[in-house]
Formats: structure tokens, C-alpha cells, sequence
């Protein structure tokens, strides 16, 4: 097909503004599904993705468009992940195509998330097609709306169509305005082949799929190219494009978006935002924007039997194939036994992880609390980076620590400014700026520390402001912090899986929660088991679990067997996910007990 | 071989506050039920006496539910389906409510050869019936005793429950006087535990805690024992050799028919029940349903250390081709201060018995 015909897109949204269900309109109305083979959201392809209705990993569609003027159009519909952890993603998704459909609920308006989705388009320098989703909803105020875009964003919406994505009306003017409004890709097939890798995906047969945006030139089967950062050389053994089926084809074109495959075994040679090229008539330079992408969250991840280490290190070196941002090393814990200290982009991307591990690798496992990571100045003038709050160096030894700190957008409707005030000045966070955005909403940023974040800090804000507020936030660069290691003594030991690094001025307010919380979390055994916490050798909080003193359930006739064995059962299963640690046993969720401590 | 039986009796006039058992108060169904159950019976009993002639059953279990909702001629044409298979030296229980019994009731019954009767008293406070939503009254509990004898029930058991919410140790040994006082041989006695789907659960009653329940528990097996009973399985006491002949025998690693919707039977496959709801039992549409994954060898297990008389472990043994020793030395090890080894049994002590549910799931992550 003629470039010219060509339209690279993504859509892009705040969480739940209808993303997903206008991609599945749009596969429908370009007739590259049949409507009855239609699983909805058919882009999110993994059954984690379609459950949490988030999209974690990108796709790329094509399709043909029968448009109004009589020309066939080729379309290339590429997804974006929808949370903050994978902006950096969103952002190489973005840098594949020319065009963005922004898609804003017409009910709730303009979020944090649409925001900052808008300046990762902006700074592609793509073009942006707003649209109003959800018209259909009683709630709804589109010409509000359209209002708040033009004055917060600056789009021109005196065009911008209302659809319901979920009945499918308008979604046709929409299709037309990508082809009258978005620009064609401008690239030169003559050129040396410039080809953005915007996402890698692991496959059993193929070897690592990289998925492309060709910018210039040609790439056919066979073709020897190379990946410009890692120098990495391979041969094209396969390439095509996905309809939505993997389609193979015999060269891939400027303007194109499709996938190739070289028996690549590795995936950390295929990184997202590498620009692959020919290895006989190599480009001068790489496209730009190619970022190592850096954890910024750690926790240790354990198996709860230990002869499953094994089981483990091999579940997670398959999963790093199709996830180049995980990390993982082995690590030992004296409470929790082998296991592998793992780096993730931020809590829902240890969350995916963790799941897909118990669920598709059929593990049992015990993840600790979540840490940043500190970098510790000591006083030999000597700096450590620690992942793992029980690797922290005596207190004699330590100079200062510096923490990481993230700049925090926050929207938020002007009755709850207080209150989200009053949360980020909990959570440690510096005021920088208020603005007034309209009538309705104010902007706040913040500094914050980003331990502070990963803690509980969504959660809170989503109930202090009843879930009318949003953010994103930015790492800014680390500060230093007057910060002390929390550890957690049960019966007299420290279980160094349960020790965390506070802020001095929170350390007894969350040493007493967590001792609660663990009294709570850990059942009864035969014998008492104080719960301490201590800094350094000083307990600042302390309470007990009592003995376990009579557990048998009266009646067992033969009616009651079955009814008993259930309950048995049940047991069993929270025991089999509890972890013995001295001579206590501890339940999975207590490891993370600190993420959901009510300190209020 | 199967010698015993079970068969449930769904109907009651109304519901307890702490059941959660299946039972139904419209006593209208109970004619058409009767038309279904009676089949049941007698099918399974015809196979059986085809497979063995000189099949008997040793007990007979009448439970529910509300066995005495069943009138005079309901019962006979029941219980006249098991005449020629009970064995007249074996027992035959049914259960019974203190404000539903009629001397005429229960000669019938005793004419059916049904031979042992359990009062669900639950206490003799006139104030916590009312909390459980029974329908009798302490004074009429002590009569329902009497009319039992004179009828000529020689086995009497009476249920009572404690554990209430704010039940104090007076409060506690007041029931006990009361039961004392009846002078039977038999008592079955059980902390209040409420299932999420009874009244009282949803209502947001608490029983006593786990620590008073003990005191309680301690208390009761003390008072039982000084009056010369025996603290023969968790929650039973008797004296004069009279034990519960049939939940001895399913403790004992037994098997049994399981007759009627809401009963549980077991055979060589396992544990199975009815499937379904009471009215697709009533319209035929239930079937025998087995336990997914039995393990019967956990069953014996289950029941058995809930005795004093304990496991026969050689028996256990052969019968499921596992040492018992080996298979369950990590746990036999743990709790070693807990079990009792005598002969060929393994039993557990008193303090064992306490956390026999704790002990059961270790018992059972070997599986």
C-alpha cells in the first residue's frame, strides 16, 4: 500500500476511560475480526491482563480501512500500557507512531494519567485527536469537558467527536478523522533501515519477536541486521504483521508495524527503544529516546517450600524472557531461606510478577515489603546502594543515607485539597506548587519521597478524596533523609525479611502498627510469642500473641465429617502458604503487612 | 461390609438460631418426601440383602433436623422399612425435641424396635432457649425425660450446648446440676460454634472466646468425671457402658449407609451425600454424590483420635497399606506430649484433645 495511506496510531487514557473498548470498536469496524470470534478487549491478550482489565504488555494491529473517500487505508493500531510503572513504555509505543486518539471520559474529565499521557504524545511530536468517551452516560457533560481539554491541555476539541465506545456510537467519525487529521509516516525507503523496537516478546518456537515501527528503509527475511545499543547481530528468520493474527510476510516497509523474529534467545539484547538497522548498510544514527530502563522498587521473593528454589530461579529467568525490566539475583534471608532479591518499575509491576509466578508457575511464595533503594554514605567515605533494608550497615558505620525522591501531580477537586494535603505532609512530602486549573480542580505537586509512594500512599489518596483525585509522578533525584532500620523481633528473634527502613520522626508510630498488625496476621501456636520492634537494640514497641489454648470443634456425627473435613481443608491451605521461621509460623500476607497499616 | 445407617430427617417446625444443617419447616412436603425416601431404602436394602443374605445392620441412626415431626404413622411406615434387617441386639437411635414427644410417639417407636433416644435439650436456661429459638421449656425438657422412660427407653442421651455469649461458670454448672439431676447415662455436649450462614452467625452474636471455652471444656469433663461418667470422645460423656454404640462405630473407622437429603454415608469410595436441593430430592432429581479426592485414611484419622479409646493403627495400616508411624513422624514427633500409645492404639490426651483441629491439619499437610 502507498505510504501515504499509511496511519500510525495509539490511544491513549486515563485508567478505565474506555481504551480498550474503543480498540475492540475499531478491530470491528475494519472488519479484521468477525464480531462473533470477539472475546472483548481482544488486545489484551494474557488472561492476567483481561482480569484486571489493564494492559500490561503492548500490541500492535493492522488493519484495513474502507474509508469514506473510497481509498483503502492501512491502519496500525499500537497499545499502550495503561499505569505509571511503564511510562517509559508508553512512551516508546508512542515514539512508533505519528498520531494519538486521546480518549477522556466525558463523565469524569481530564486525570493525571490523561496529562501525562498527553506530554509523553506531545513530546513524540504526535498529533492528537481528541475524543469524548462515554456520552451515553447520565452523568456525562461533554461540552465541560471539551472545555477543561482546551484549557488544560490546549487541544482544539471544536471537533472532537462523542462516542460511547461501549454501544459503538460515533466510533466511525472517528476512524474518518484519523484518516483526514493524522499525518502519514514521513520516512524514505531509500534510506538506510531505521527500525524502533517498541516492545519484545518472548516465544517459545520463534525465539525472541521484536515488535517495530520501520522509520526508513526495508527489512526482508533474511536481511543480516543488528541492534544499534546492544551491537548485537542477527538473521531475519521470520517477520510480518499481526491482523490481529501473526501474519508472516517478506519484507516490512517504511511506515510499517510489524514484528520480526531472528532466533534471538536472548531478550536483553532486543531492549524497547533500541532502533535495529541492517548490519551491510547500517544507519548513521539510532532514532532517539532509547532509555535502560532502572527497577525502582526491590523486594525478595521466596518460595514458601525451599525445595522449590530451584522452581523458582527457573520460573523467573521464563518470565524475564517476555519482561526485559525485571531483575532478579539470588539472595539469602536467615528467616526465609534461599530466594532472589527482584527489581520491579514500581508495585503493580511486582504485583503482575508475583501473580503470574504463583499462577503460571504454580508457586507458592512469600514476597517481602517493598524498598527503594538508599544510597548509604558511610563514614570511610565509601558509598553502598542497598536494595534490602536487612543489608543496612550498623548505625556507627553510617555518615547519612540519601533516598530516592519523586516530583508528585496530583489533581484533585478543590473541596479535598486539604485533605490531600494533610496526606502528602503524612507522607513526608515538601509543597511546591498549587494551581488553580478551572472552576473545579486544583493541581498540587509535591516532592515525596518514593518509599512513601510505594507504601500505601494510592490507596489512601483514592479513599481520602473518594477516589476523585489522580497522579503521576516522576523520579527527581535523591535527598538526604534522617532514616533508621525497623526490625521486627518474634519470640526474641529478628526476622530480617520483616525489617524496613523509616523516617526517625515514624519509627515508633510504625513499629506499634506493625507489631499490631503481625498480632493479628500470625494464628496462635501452642506457645506465647511476643512481637517486638526494635531500632538497633532498642524495643520502642511490644505486644503478644497469646498461646493457643483450644481449638476442636465440638460436633463431628456422621453428618458433620464432611462438613468438618472442608474446614480442615481450608486450613491446611493457609498453613501450606505460611512460612516457619524459628519456631513461629507466619502467614505470606504478614511480610506485607506494612503496606496496609492504618496509622490513623 | 456395612452395618450401620444414617438417614436424616430434613424437616423441623422451626429453625434453630445456630443451625446450619439442612432442614426445611415446611412440614407439608414431608408425605412426598416420605414416597422418595422410602424407595431409597428399600432399594438399598434389597441390593444389600441380595449381595449377602444374612445382612444386618448393628445401628440405626435417626437424625435431623426433627425426627419427631414425623407422625405416629410417618414413623412406622419408616422405620417398618428396616424390621427384618436391624439386628435386635443392636441400637437404634432417634432423635427427638422435648416439646414434640408424645407418650403415644414414643411407644410407637419403641414398638418399631427403636431403642435409644437423644433429647436435644441444649440448656435449661429459659432465656438462651429463647436466644436459640427452641420451642420447649426447661421444665418441659425434665418431663420429655420422663415420658422417655416411661415409654421404656432404657438408652437416654441428652444434648446440651454452652459457649453462649456471656455465659458464666455458674451459669455452666446450673445446666450441669440440671443434667445431673435427670440421672441418664449419656450426654453430648458442645461449644457453641456458629457457621456464617446460621441466624445467630449473620445476626453478629459472638460465643464465648477460645480461653473461657477452654475453662469451660476443662470444667465440664471435671464435674462429668467426679459424677462417674466417662469423657469417652471430644464432646461425649457416659456412664454404665453406655456409649454411643453408632458414632463409636463411625469414629472407629466405619462405613454406612447415608440415607435421605442433608445425610452423609460412606463406603468403599469415600464420603458421598445427596446432591442437589431438598426439592430436587423431593422431584427424584438427586443423585449419590462422592468427595472429589477421598482420602478415607485421613477420615479414620479425623474421628478416631477424637476417642479415648483412640486408632487402631494396626488395623489402620492394613487397611490403607501405609505404615502410620513412618507416614506421620514429623507430626507425632511435633506433638509427642499429646499422644498416648498404648497397645496397638494412638490416642491423645486431654490437653491433645483440646487442639485436635490444630493437630488434624498437620496430620493432613502429609497427604
Amino acid at each position: 500500500m502507498d505510504q501515504k495511506n499509511i496511519r500510525n496510531f495509539s490511544i491513549i487514557a486515563h485508567i478505565d476511560h474506555g481504551k480498550s473498548t474503543l480498540a475492540d470498536r475499531i478491530l470491528e469496524l475494519t472488519d479484521s475480526v468477525e464480531k462473533r470470534e470477539m472475546k472483548s478487549q481482544i488486545l489484551d491478550s494474557m488472561d492476567l491482563e483481561r482480569e484486571r482489565g489493564i494492559t500490561i504488555k503492548l500490541n500492535a494491529v493492522e488493519l484495513v480501512y474502507h474509508a469514506k473517500d473510497g481509498q483503502d487505508y492501512l491502519f496500525h493500531l499500537i497499545d499502550t500500557p495503561g499505569h505509571v510503572d511503564f511510562s517509559y513504555e508508553v512512551s516508546r509505543s508512542l515514539a512508533a507512531c505519528e498520531g494519538a486518539i486521546l480518549v477522556v471520559d466525558a463523565a469524569q474529565g481530564v486525570q493525571a494519567q490523561t496529562m501525562a499521557n498527553v506530554y509523553l504524545a506531545l513530546e513524540n511530536d504526535l498529533e492528537i485527536l481528541p475524543v469524548l468517551n462515554k456520552v451515553d452516560l447520565p452523568s456525562a457533560q461533554p461540552e465541560v469537558v471539551k472545555e477543561e481539554i482546551e484549557n488544560l491541555i490546549g487541544l482544539d476539541c471544536s471537533e472532537a467527536v462523542e462516542i460511547s465506545a461501549k454501544s459503538g456510537l460515533n466510533v466511525d467519525q472517528v476512524l474518518e478523522q484519523i484518516v483526514a487529521k493524522l499525518p502519514a509516516p514521513t520516512g524514505d525507503i531509500q534510506e538506510p533501515l531505521q527500525a524502533l523496537v517498541f516492545d519484545s516478546v518472548y516465544d517459545a518456537y520463534k525465539g525472541v519477536i521484536a515488535w517495530v515501527s520501520i522509520k526508513n528503509g526495508e527489512v526482508k527475511v533474511g536481511d543480516k541486521i543488528r541492534l544499534m545499543a546492544s551491537q548485537a547481530e542477527y538473521e531475519v528468520t521470520e517477520l510480518g504483521v499481526r491482523t490481529p493474527k501473526m501474519l508472516n510476510k517478506q519484507s516490512l516497509k517504511t511506515g510499517d508495524v510489524g514484528w520480526i523474529a531472528a532466533s534471538v534467545k536472548d531478550i536483553k539484547t532486543v531492549r524497547v527503544g533500541d532502533t535495529i538497522t541492517l548490519a551491510n548498510r547500517p544507519a548513521k544514527e539510532a532514532l532517539d529516546g532509547y532509555k535502560e530502563m532502572q527497577p525502582m522498587v526491590y523486594a525478595g521473593i521466596y518460595p514458601v517450600d525451599n525445595a522449590r528454589y530451584d522452581d523458582l530461579k527457573e520460573a523467573l529467568e521464563k518470565l524475564q524472557l517476555n519482561d526485559a525490566s525485571l531483575q532478579f539475583e539470588p539472595e539469602t534471608s536467615q528467616a526465609l531461606g534461599f530466594g532472589f532479591r527482584c527489581g520491579f518499575l514500581g508495585l503493580l509491576h511486582m504485583d503482575v510478577v508475583e501473580e503470574r509466578l504463583e499462577r503460571e508457575y504454580n508457586l507458592s511464595l512469600i514476597a517481602t515489603s517493598p524498598s527503594v533503594i538508599y544510597r548509604v554514605h558511610k563514614t570511610d567515605r565509601t558509598v553502598e546502594e542497598i536494595d534490602n533494608p536487612a543489608s543496612l550497615p550498623p548505625a556507627q558505620k553510617i555518615d547519612f543515607i540519601e533516598e530516592p525522591y519523586v516530583k508528585a501531580e496530583i489533581l484533585v477537586p478543590k473541596e479535598y485539597v486539604g485533605t490531600m494535603m494533610d496526606l502528602c505532609q503524612k507522607k513526608r512530602g515538601e509543597y511546591v506548587d498549587l494551581q488553580v486549573l478551572d472552576d473545579t480542580r486544583m493541581e498540587l505537586i509535591y516532592q515525596m519521597p518514593l518509599s512513601e509512594i510505594i507504601f500505601d500512599f494510592f490507596d489512601r489518596m483514592k479513599s481520602a478524596t473518594k477516589g476523585y483525585a489522580s497522579f503521576d509522578y516522576e523520579f527527581s533525584g535523591y535527598r538526604k533523609s534522617d532514616l533508621q532500620k525497623l526490625d521486627i523481633l518474634l519470640n526474641g528473634q529478628v526476622v530480617d525479611a520483616l525489617s524496613i527502613i523509616v523516617h526517625k520522626d515514624f519509627a515508633y508510630n510504625r513499629g506499634n502498627a506493625m507489631t499490631v498488625k503481625l498480632k493479628d496476621l500470625i494464628p496462635k501456636q501452642q506457645f506465647e510469642i511476643p512481637v517486638q520492634a526494635a531500632i538497633g537494640s532498642k524495643i520502642i514497641a511490644r505486644t503478644n500473641i497469646k498461646a493457643l489454648r483450644k481449638n476442636v470443634l465440638a460436633k463431628c456425627y456422621g453428618g458433620d465429617i464432611s462438613r468438618k473435613k472442608k474446614l480442615l481443608e481450608k486450613q491446611k491451605e493457609g498453613k501450606k502458604r505460611m512460612k516457619m521461621v524459628g519456631s513461629v509460623e507466619i502467614p505470606q500476607e504478614a511480610f506485607m503487612a506494612v503496606l496496609s497499616m492504618d496509622e490513623d | 461390609m456395612i452395618e450401620s445407617a444414617y438417614l436424616h430427617i430434613p424437616f423441623c417446625q422451626s429453625i434453630c438460631t445456630y443451625c446450619a444443617f439442612e432442614r426445611s419447616a415446611n412440614l407439608k412436603q414431608i408425605d412426598q418426601w416420605l414416597d422418595v425416601i422410602c424407595d431409597e431404602v428399600q432399594n438399598t436394602l434389597k441390593q444389600a440383602k441380595q449381595n449377602d443374605p444374612t445382612f444386618k445392620l448393628k445401628t440405626i441412626y435417626f437424625g435431623g433436623g426433627t425426627p419427631s415431626v414425623l407422625s405416629c404413622a410417618q414413623l412406622e411406615r419408616l422405620a417398618s422399612l428396616f424390621a427384618d434387617v436391624f439386628d435386635p441386639y443392636g441400637e437404634w437411635t432417634i432423635e427427638a425435641n422435648p416439646e414434640s414427644i408424645t407418650l403415644e410417639w414414643l411407644q410407637t417407636a419403641r414398638r418399631l424396635m427403636i431403642n435409644r433416644i437423644s433429647i436435644g435439650i441444649q440448656t435449661f436456661d429459659a432465656k438462651r432457649l429463647q436466644t436459640l429459638n427452641r420451642h420447649h421449656t426447661p421444665l418441659q425438657a425434665k418431663q420429655a425425660v420422663a415420658l422417655c422412660r416411661q415409654a421404656g427407653f432404657e438408652s437416654i442421651s441428652v444434648d446440651l450446648i454452652y459457649g453462649f455469649a456471656k455465659q458464666t461458670m455458674a451459669d455452666l454448672n446450673a445446666d450441669l446440676d440440671a443434667f445431673l439431676e435427670l440421672d441418664i447415662d449419656h450426654l453430648s455436649i458442645y461449644s457453641l460454634i456458629l457457621e456464617p450462614d446460621s441466624a445467630l452467625g449473620k445476626r453478629g452474636y459472638v460465643p464465648l472466646d477460645e480461653y473461657e471455652n477452654a475453662l469451660m471444656y476443662e470444667q465440664i469433663d471435671k464435674r462429668l468425671t467426679q459424677s462417674g461418667f466417662e469423657h469417652y470422645e471430644v464432646s461425649s460423656f457416659a456412664r454404665n457402658q453406655k456409649y454411643g454404640l453408632h458414632n463409636s462405630l463411625i469414629w472407629d473407622d466405619g462405613q454406612y449407609f447415608g440415607f435421605g437429603f442433608g445425610a452423609i454415608g460412606r463406603d468403599e469410595q469415600g464420603l458421598y451425600h445427596h446432591s442437589g436441593t431438598l426439592k430436587q430430592y423431593i422431584q427424584k432429581q438427586s443423585h449419590l454424590e462422592y468427595e472429589e479426592n477421598p482420602n478415607p485414611w485421613f477420615d479414620a484419622i479425623m474421628t478416631g483420635l477424637r476417642t479415648t479409646m483412640g486408632l487402631n493403627v494396626l488395623k489402620w495400616n492394613l487397611r490403607y497399606g501405609f505404615d502410620f508411624k513412618q507416614r506421620y513422624a514429623h507430626v507425632l514427633n511435633q506433638y509427642s506430649e499429646c499422644f498416648i500409645e498404648q497397645n496397638d492404639r494412638i490416642s491423645l490426651t486431654k490437653q491433645g484433645m483440646e487442639i485436635l483441629d490444630t493437630i488434624l491439619v498437620e496430620f493432613l499437610m502429609e497427604d
